[in-house]
């Protein structure tokens, strides 16, 4: 492993103390794409570092390099003794022409503010760009600015799998501008993690979409801690793309108004997730959009017996229901279900059954079948303190074919709804079970219909 | 393809915090509804609605024409 130097402060020639490090000076570098590096150099840049590439910047770390020894890239704040890093985006790179930036196999990225100025479709950034290597790449503290064409991106992760492809991409404190409505962050193949985005950096373009999925793609993507209000933007995610994956957004201040993910989901494998998000200065407590329909918080349709609402974890006065909006996808065998509920078991003595009260959506509404609206209930019931294994119960019908029942009706009673003839059911598994692990039993509800339904109690009987 | 008519649905009450949620239809030209809801400030007036639901019918016809032809260039 070796160090490099990069910084042309003073312009034409490494800038001090770069251009008098002795054995170093012949790995002094003046722009990005001349770098000839080995697997696990480290190059320090200048803070004040600027250059304007008319070169593609492939930043690959060959494939000697392995996760304990990746290569770095970090801009520090002062160059004589490369002791602290900057604390923003300081040294400065930007592709002038028709050309991207790309980052293949083991990097570590730190204080970068990198550009693209040309209006072409081909200029992008692309994190983890070979389509046939693994990718583990960590930037920080760094900026990106896209280029002035629609078809300008920010790629994460390889275009197209192959059996070679594990790919991670890690954002930490990182902020993107816009430069043409277009432009927008593609998530393509790979595990990717973004902390504490934001976006600006000092360019109002307002891109109409943030996030989309790169067609063909699977990924398991997240973004959480940060602040995306600093552009009204239309559509947080685009479901339209043809890619199977997880979107989470989790702890994310967005704009006031944006579609959550917008858009028709063309099969069941893509998966979007929202929780404890805020638009403006109100609370997005959770959101879910599955190709079966959607799953929103409600605050005020509600049991009318407070001691019957369920509540969020950690704000006993927060109230709410689960409202279920089956898409016409949704069916017996691709239902919406609600997340696991987990409901503490402390009793191996006595049978139990589980149950939840709901709310059809809609005055006068029509009975709903066991087909169409169910609970399902994962209960440790094998015997043996050894045996930590659950078994699914359901009060749906046991086989797609079997004949299904109208569910009973409810119990409780709802307010908030305006309905003179509300319809209620109360889903039961159909037999008791006795418990044989203490611990946690897990719930959800199922809906197989084109309809919408509150769930307003889950509880253990 | 083309967006052929667009039409939004309010929510039948508004939430405790005053934002109320809203779905979208959008029919494309092949009959295709394409759906999607978003949470409106509280106070949003008519205007908000139909903004945002043209901004939405020109997005995803954008997107469908795109898609179109990212077909026909994969075969």
């Amino acid at each position: 492993m070796a160090d490099a130097y990069l910084d042309n402060t003073a312009g034409g020639t490494p800038a001090s103390p770069y251009n008098t490090y002795g054995v170093n000076e012949a790995h002094a570098f003046q722009e990005l794409d001349l770098l000839a590096l080995s697997a696990g150099d480290t190059i320090w840049a200048g803070s004040g570092h600027s250059e304007t590439i008319a070169a593609f910047v492939d930043l690959d770390s060959g494939s000697g390099a392995t996760p304990s020894y990746p290569q770095k890239l970090l801009c520090v704040s002062d160059p004589g003794t490369n002791t602290a890093l900057v604390n923003a985006p300081s040294a400065y790179a930007n592709a002038a022409a028709a050309y991207s930036m790309r980052f293949n196999g083991q990097w570590y990225v730190h204080g970068i503010s990198w550009e693209l100025s040309a209006n072409s479709s081909s200029s992008d950034f692309i994190f983890g760009n070979a389509p046939s290597g693994n990718h583990n790449i960590t930037i920080s503290t760094s900026k990106f600015v896209l280029a002035p064409n629609s078809g300008s991106y920010a790629s994460f992760g390889p275009a197209s799998s192959t059996s070679n492809d594990n790919t991670q991409i890690t954002l930490d404190s990182c902020v993107f501008g816009f430069k043409h409505v277009g432009n927008r962050l593609e998530l393509r193949n790979g595990q990717h993690r973004i902390h504490n985005l934001s976006l600006g950096g000092g360019f109002l373009t307002v891109p109409t979409t943030l996030f989309s999925g790169g067609s063909g793609s699977t990924f398991d993507a997240c973004v959480e801690n940060s602040d995306l209000s600093g552009l009204l933007f239309t559509n947080l995610f685009d479901a339209t793309t043809d890619a199977c994956g997880v979107f989470t957004v989790r702890n994310v201040k967005l704009p006031v108004g944006c579609v959550y993910c917008a858009g028709t989901m063309s099969a069941p494998g893509l998966r979007f997730i929202l929780d404890d998000c805020t638009i403006g200065t109100n609370k997005v407590p959770y959101y879910r959009r599955y190709y079966s329909g959607e799953v929103k918080y409600e605050s005020k349709i509600l049991p009318n017996t407070v001691s019957d609402r369920m509540v969020l974890a950690g704000d006993s006065a927060a109230y709410h229901s689960i409202k279920l909006e089956g898409s016409a996808n949704a069916s017996y065998l691709e239902p919406l279900y609600s997340d696991w509920m987990h409901v503490a078991i402390d009793d191996t003595s006595t049978a139990i059954t589980l149950f939840a009260e709901i709310l059809v959506s809609g005055d006068g509404a029509a009975a709903l079948n066991n087909n169409q609206a169910w609970i399902e209930a994962d209960i440790k019931d094998a015997p043996g303190i050894d045996n930590n294994q659950a078994h699914r119960y359901s009060d749906a019908p046991t086989t797609v074919i079997a004949a299904a029942s109208v569910q009973d009706a409810g119990t409780i009673s709802w307010t908030g709804h305006g309905y003179s003839s509300p319809r209620t059911h109360r889903l039961e598994l159909g037999a008791a079970v006795t418990p044989a692990q203490k611990g946690y039993a897990r719930v959800r509800i199922a809906l197989a219909a084109n309809t919408s339904i509150y769930v307003g109690k889950v509880g253990v009987a | 393809m083309s967006i052929v008519s667009s039409i939004y649905i309010l929510d039948d009450h508004v939430q405790t915090d005053g934002t109320i949620w809203v779905t979208e239809h959008h029919t494309d030209s092949d009959g295709v509804v394409h759906q999607h809801s978003y949470q409106a400030p509280p106070g949003s007036v008519a205007a908000f609605f139909e903004a945002r639901l043209s901004a939405s019918a020109a997005w995803i016809e954008g997107r469908l024409a795109e898609l179109e032809a990212e077909r026909i260039l994969n075969g």
